[in-house]
This record gives structure tokens, sequence and C-alpha cells, in this order.
């Protein structure tokens, strides 16, 4: 793998000269009053920041239903951003042709919601192994490393960012840093993620976590996966509301509301299963603090330990529900 | 909307357990019943005399028929509203005799299930739109995959019926391996002239085309309208055809898998092939000790091979006959599980064996030995529970069959399915035994399982029959079932198209979404299944009437 060394003020003049051609963007993130949030760059990067310590929503949500050519686009996002937009890539919700997608290492985030003052560099590092601090789902990451992608942005032991390419965007990309390319070293900062025992629940369990639902479906809405122009949540068929709530009580006696909430995620667990990469970004919009990531995440990542998938690790792995292979699932089969 | 029910007694089939005047009182209380009815028999003339009367007086525009199985009379009663100018597809059967009566003695809980099984078609029907059948066109024209046995009765039988016929074999030469047969029981002809006989007729009619030496590589389209592309010696050729006969045959068990036999490490252990083959050349003493062992490659669990191959006990015992009838002071002894002589007059063949002296030993064979004196069987004698060795001059296996080797390729080109031993499965064991799950796509011979010649034969010419059908008026009605895709829901994330084993779904580049190809949809309703936002569903299965008919059987009532 081609790797550059890179500072801080390189990467920010490579994406500079890339911004002052007309027909280039770049989203990554800004530094604002107290916090830091997602942009999309014109012309020239004004505040830039390489990660974001502060989890509110996944980037990728920005990027469904993108399908214009012509405008070059540089990601520079989370690697769960970065596999969030692959997976829509493969659902022909984004075309990524004219997209170079950058990931950066990710050192862990707290939770938007929390209060108190963003974690300084010196915090970073070790944030996602402070289980205090950092999200649960962060805590529990599978791939914080910026492996995925074009191209990523890592920092070995030594405290030396590097450039790394994975394709021959990847390689457009390192041709914007000066110096020589080379071999990346093997120690990074950043570890793989590490092997946890398979996820296990009641339904008791879970039915007494989603009593809390009020339907509000933020959790639909800020997924970046659950991508339907138009969900089957929408609408009387599920979800009867006046005339419709009403006859339904008629004929069938009385009932509780809101109507069909394991219903509701038990669904959208069905549909988001297989793409799904353990963001956590539906727990960030759960007005009611339902434990979401932990059985979103929980059965996506053993559904697809079963077809041996992982979401977003690559955009020629076909997603498991849409390949047929003979000799699959023999676990199953009795 | 004025829904009529009629409920059939069925004689007693259901009167006997149903209450059957309860359910017709019953359903007259509901809103938008005009009438509910009970009668002895609905499908006698009497009964569909009741029916179309109750259309005229009531103007009925929803038909209820509770009685049996809905593939039963399915086209008898869709005919009484077509009479009647109603749309065929605002039938609704619903089984009270299959479901209920016949299920138990129980009247109560039988009458209780009627009622709700009823409900649930009354409620389902609410929601039925009227569909239209539609007419295509089709080419009377078919492909013949195979020029074996059965490619060749398929092909010979088409084109006296009148078809332009394409037949395609990728030897060099027709008659797959019977051409190799010296003599065919029980007619005792040779396999060449079996095959040479049947391919001068075929050379000679001018509405066949041969290719030999040629493979399919490419088939695309839908029934009465498919194009194969086939790779001929000189050169590619596309040919359009309303339908398909896929008789690639089978290939001969190769003993070889199994190293225990030895086969192909001694020139004194052969197959029946290899001894039809030799003919004369057996360099055999005087007087020979030859042993024939059946089931080789067939009802064995060690290999994966359960099922039975059916042709090779015939053979085993022709090859025992053979070497008794040359070497008439030869020792013959046959090894075999059971003896399966099925076909007529096998039974009195396998008599005649015995009597012209070949020993019938029921064993297990475990190792075979060779050596410069002989090749030595070790074995048990499963009936008398002993161990034996004897030694012989020759061993002769009766192979079983494989499936194809191209099977598998065969098999997705076409979308046919494939049983767990790789033959080609049917649509149904007993009532559909050519056709498969594709419109115009049926298989013939013993790709769909070990049959003997007389079978290859006649499965040949019946799946020409019936493709015959299907394409002899050169057009046909295709089911109103097809898939509808609502574009405003639609996000065009294209699951659907690659659940579509029809290959009928087309994704649209400028407007994002996915269209239905009406020819080529089956209607198997895979793509609703698929997709996550329901905007893709079956006409007639909608999911209105799917929910309201679930709804109609939980309900309070």
């Amino acid at each position: 793998m081609q790797a550059k060394r890179i500072t801080n003020g390189e990467l920010e003049g490579a994406l500079n000269k890339l911004l002052s051609e007309d027909q280039y963007l770049v989203m990554g993130f800004e530094k604002g009053s107290g916090n830091v949030y997602h942009r999309i760059f014109k012309e020239k990067l004004d505040n830039y920041a390489l990660t974001n310590p502060v989890f509110a929503t996944n980037g990728a949500l920005y990027l469904r239903r993108l399908f214009a050519k012509g405008a070059q686009i540089v990601l520079m996002l989370r690697p769960c951003e970065i596999r969030s937009y692959i997976e829509l890539a493969k659902l022909t919700q984004i075309e990524p042709a004219d997209i170079i997608a950058v990931s950066v290492d990710c050192f862990g985030t707290v939770s938007s919601k929390k209060e108190g003052d963003v974690p300084g560099a010196e915090e970073l590092k070790g944030l996602a192994k402070d289980a205090e601090k950092a999200r649960w789902a962060c805590a529990n990451c599978r791939e914080r490393r910026g492996v995925v992608g074009d191209a990523g942005i890592r920092l070995d032991a030594n405290g030396t960012y590097w450039a790394v390419s994975y394709t021959d965007k990847g390689k457009t990309f390192l041709s914007l840093i000066d110096g020589e390319a080379e071999e990346a070293p093997e120690q990074m900062e950043v570890g793989p993620g590490e092997v946890r025992a398979a996820f296990q629940v009641d339904m008791k369990e879970f039915a007494k976590d989603f009593s809390k639902c009020i339907m509000c479906m933020n959790c639909r809405d800020m997924c970046p996966v659950c991508y339907c122009v138009d969900c089957v949540f929408n609408g009387d068929e599920y979800l009867p509301k006046g005339d419709a709530l009403f006859n339904k009580v008629f004929r069938t006696g009385s009932t509780g509301m809101p109507r069909g909430k394991e219903l509701f995620h038990l669904i959208r667990m069905f549909h988001v299963s297989q793409t799904c990469v353990g963001c956590g970004a539906c727990e960030e919009a759960c007005p009611q603090g339902i434990p979401l990531t932990k059985y979103f995440k929980g059965v996506s990542e053993r559904l697809q330990g079963m077809f041996s998938y992982m979401s977003g690790r690559s955009l020629s792995e076909m997603i498991p529900y849409l390949t047929f292979v003979e000799d699959e699932l023999k676990d199953a089969e009795d | 909307m004025k829904t009529g029910i009629f409920i059939c007694h069925c004689g007693h089939n259901i009167k006997h357990t149903v209450d059957v005047k309860r359910l017709s009182e019953y359903f007259k209380q509901y809103p938008h019943v005009t009438v509910s009815e009970d009668y002895p028999f609905v499908c006698s003339e009497p009964g569909q005399d009741m029916i179309t009367e109750s259309i005229e007086k009531h103007g009925l525009d929803r038909v209820i028929i509770a009685s049996c199985a809905p593939s039963l009379h399915g086209e008898l009663f869709k005919d009484l509203l077509r009479k009647k100018n109603v749309n065929p597809f605002l039938l609704r059967r619903v089984s009270i005799r299959e479901h209920c009566s016949w299920v138990g003695d129980d009247i109560e809980a039988n009458t209780e299930k009627a009622k709700r099984l009823i409900l649930s078609g009354l409620y389902g029907a609410a929601h039925y739109v009227p569909l239209e059948e539609k007419q295509v066109e089709v080419n009377k024209s078919a492909l013949v995959v195979g020029g074996g046995v059965s490619g060749l009765s398929a092909a010979l039988f088409l084109s006296k019926m009148g078809m332009d016929v394409f037949l395609v074999e990728s030897k060099a030469e027709l008659g797959g391996h019977v051409r190799e047969l010296k003599s065919v029981w029980p007619s005792r002809l040779p396999g060449a002239k079996i095959v040479e006989d049947m391919e001068k007729e075929l050379k000679g009619r001018p509405n066949v085309e041969i290719f030999t030496s040629t493979r399919l590589v490419n088939f695309e389209g839908f029934f009465g309208n498919y194009e194969a592309t086939l790779e001929t010696p000189s050169g590619e050729r596309k040919v359009t055809i309303g339908g398909v006969v896929v008789s690639i045959g089978f290939a001969p068990f190769d003993p070889g898998i199994k190293p225990e036999l030895c086969y192909g490490r001694d020139p004194r252990i052969v197959t029946t092939l290899d001894l039809e083959r030799a003919g004369d050349d057996l360099a055999l003493p005087e007087k020979p000790r030859v042993a024939v062992l059946h089931c080789i490659g067939s009802r064995d669990e060690q290999i994966g091979r359960s099922y039975c191959s059916r042709i090779c006990c015939i053979n085993a015992l022709r090859a025992a006959e053979a070497v008794k009838e040359r070497y008439s002071d030869s020792y013959v002894e046959s090894f075999y599980m059971d003896v399966r002589a099925h076909p007529r007059g096998g039974e009195e063949f396998f008599e005649d064996t015995q009597e012209k002296g070949v020993l019938f030993t029921r064993a297990n064979i475990g190792e075979i030995v060779p050596s410069p004196s002989g090749v030595l069987l070790r074995g048990e004698d499963t009936l008398f529970g002993e161990t034996f060795e004897r030694e012989f001059d020759l061993v002769v296996l009766s192979a079983g069959m494989s499936p194809p080797e191209t099977s598998k390729e065969m098999a997705s080109l076409f979308k046919i399915s494939l049983d767990k031993d790789r033959f080609f499965l049917e649509a149904h064991i007993k009532l559909r035994p050519f056709d498969t799950a594709v419109k115009g796509i049926f298989i013939a011979g013993s790709c769909s399982g070990p049959k003997d010649v007389e079978e290859s034969i006649n499965h040949g010419r019946a799946s020409a029959l019936k493709l015959y059908g299907f394409l002899n008026l050169g057009y046909a009605f295709v089911d109103p079932f097809i898939s509808i895709v609502d574009p405003k829901r639609c996000s065009g994330c294209r699951m659907c198209e690659q659940a579509c084993v029809a290959k009928a779904i087309k994704f649209d580049e400028q407007k994002r979404v996915v269209r239905v190809e009406e020819a080529a949809c089956m209607g198997c309703g895979l793509c609703n299944a698929t997709c996550p936002s329901s905007a893709i569903s079956l006409k007639g299965y909608v999911d209105s009437v799917i929910d309201d008919e679930i709804s109609a059987l939980l309900e309070a009532i």
C-alpha cells in the first residue's frame, strides 16, 4: 500500500489546491464556536478540523440521493460515515464515480447530548477506551481505523500522520500531497476492534427497552442506511390514525397507543440489519434514551457474521441479501 | 358492491361435518352480501345455473364459492363469471372441504373454522379489482438442447407437428450414450440403429436445423419470445424460439471416484459400457470366472448418492447374459443388494438369466485386490452373514448415472431448479413432470433423474407435446398476476432486480426507479417481499387483500 507522511498543514494545503478548481468540493468538519460540525467546503477550507470528537449525525445521511456527475467531491469523514456511504452506493442511492472517500482514524466520540467541554487533543486518543465518556457505539466499535474507502488518514504510534491510498481514486488523492510515497508503518495508534461475544437478548428485555418509544421515528430519519424515499410506516397501513384507527378499534377491540412499537423497530431492524454500520446515529436521535445501538449493532453484526460480511468494508463486496450463494448458512439448515 | 356467497355441500363431503345452513344464514347479515346460499353440488349444472341466475338477477360483482380446493374446478367457475360478463378475477374460492370438513369430525369446530375462512375471503374480495388476461404473440418454434434419444424424439415430434426446430448437440455426433450400446434391451436392437433411424428421419425434414459441436452460450427473453445464442463451429448464431426442451442427458458414473474398486488401474476391472465396447476383444480364458457388481455409484451414502440409477440392474443382467452366451462354460456370479428389474419383462429376464446359470449372491463387496493370478473379491454374504473371498478373471461394474456435467450451468441459464443430486427438478413430480418453474421450458430424459431408453424417448415426446400445446395457436394468454411498481415509492435501490429470477425488472437510469417487463414477469412475488418500502406489489395479491384476509382470521366475530 502506498502512503505519504503528512502534517495537518500539508493536508489542508492539498485540499485547498483541489478546491481552487471550481468543480471540487470537500466534505469534512468545521471548528465552530464550542462544537465541531459537518461542513461542505467550497473554494477553500475555513476552520477545518480533521477529526470531530462529538457525534451528532452520520455525515452519509446528507449524501443520500447524490447522483450528480461532474462535481468532484472529497469526503474527509469518520470510518463509520465512509462505511455508510459505501453501503448506500451499493444500493444505488449514491453515484460513487466522482467521489473520493477518505476515512480518517477515529479515536471515539462523545454524545452531542452530553453537557460539558469538548475533549481536547490529549484526552482524545484514549477516548474510545473510556467507557464513561465515550458513546456506547464508539466504545464497542468494530472499525475505528481509517482503512475503508479510497484512502485513509492514519496516525502511527509515533504521532506522525500518514495518507494511505487503497484504490485508484486514492492514488489520485495521494498525488496531491508532496513527497515520496513509501510503505506505511505497521504499528498504528488505532488498532483493529475487539471481537466480542455474539449478541443475545430475549423478547422480554426487548419489549421493556422499547416500551418507552413514542414512535417519533427520529431513529429512522437519522439512520444513514434507512434510505427509502417513502417508508412503509408512512400512511395508515401500519399506524392508523383518526378514522382508520377508530375503525380498527370497532373491529378488533380496545388498543393501546402508539400501536405497533415493537413491529416498527423489528421491521426497521430487518431492513437495515445487513447494511447497519453500528454508528449509533439512531440512539443519538432518540429523545427517549432507548439503547437502540445495542440492538441494531448487536443484531446486524451477528447477522453479517453469518454471511462473513461486514457492511461498508468494500464497494465490491455485495450485500448478502442481494446475492444467492448455494453453499451458505449451513447452521440455519435444520 | 354486491357479493354472492355460495356454499357447497359436496354431497355429504362437506355437509356431513360442517353446518352449511348455519353458515349461509350467518353471512346474510353482512353488509354488501346480497346472496348467501347453500347447495348440494355447486359444480353441478343446476348449481352453476343458480350462480349465473343470481349474477343476472342481483347484478353481483363479487362471487365467493366455498367448496373444494381452488385448483379443482377453477376454470369452470371462472367461466360462469365470464359468461355473465363479470371479470373472472372477482371470484374468490374458499376451501371448506380440504381445510375443514375432511380434517375432523367436530361439527362445531369445523363450522367456526369455515366461517372464519369465508369471512377472510369476503374481506379480501372487497379489495379485488378486475384484472385483464393479456394475449401475447408466440413463436411457433422450439429449441431442443441435447441430441440424445429424448432430444431426438422431442425434435422429431415437434417437427412433425409443424414447428420449426433447432436441435443443439455439444458433441460432433447425435445419439448420445445410446449410440454406444451394442444391443438395447428388450428389443435387442443395436443402439446405433435406433438413433440413426431417428437422425435420418430428422435430417430429411425441412423445418429442422441441426447444430452439432455447438454450445449454448446465452439465453434470454420471455415465454413465446426467447432468444438463444449458439456457439457453432462456423461462428455465433442467434435463434428466436417460443419454447425449449432441455434434454442434456446424464454422465456415466465414474467408478474411479471409489478407489477401492481399482477401476482404471487393472484392465480386468471394467464397466458394463467398457464390456460393450470391447465386444469380442476380451482376452479371457476358455472357462472364465466373471463377477458382476451391481449398484456402483448408486444407493451409496458414503459418496452422497442415495438414489437408485434404475438402469444398472438390467445392464448387469445383460452383461452376465452376454458373458454366459459367449462362454457357455463360464462361471458368472452377480453380487447384488436388491435386483430391481423394474421395466416390463424385467423380472422374467432376471429369471431367465438365473436359468442360464448365472449365480446371484446378495453381498457387500468390501475390497477388490488385483493379483497376477486374478482379481480377488472380499466381501460379506448378507444373507448368510459370512465373509468370503473369491478370485475372478474379470470384474464387471454396473455403473449408475450421474447428473450431466453441465447441469449447474444449464440450470442457471434456464432458471431450472436442481434436486439434491443435481438432476433437474420438475415443477411437480406427479402433476407436472415435464414442466419447470419457467413457462415454455420443459425437461426431457435422464437429465431429470435416471431413465432407461424407452422412458427417455417417451419423456421427450411428452415434453414436446406439452410445448406444442403451449405454442400451436401462435398466441397465448398470460396470467394477469404480475408485479407493478409504484414509482412514487420506489427508491431505485435495485434489490428487486437481484431477486427477480425471470429478469423481468429493469432499472430506468433517468428516473432512477425500476419497472416490470410485463411479458417476462412470472408473478412469483419475490420482488414484493424484497422491497423495503412496499413500492412493488403483485396484481391480485396486493398487501391490502392479504392484510385484510389475515385480520379477518384473527378478529373477534
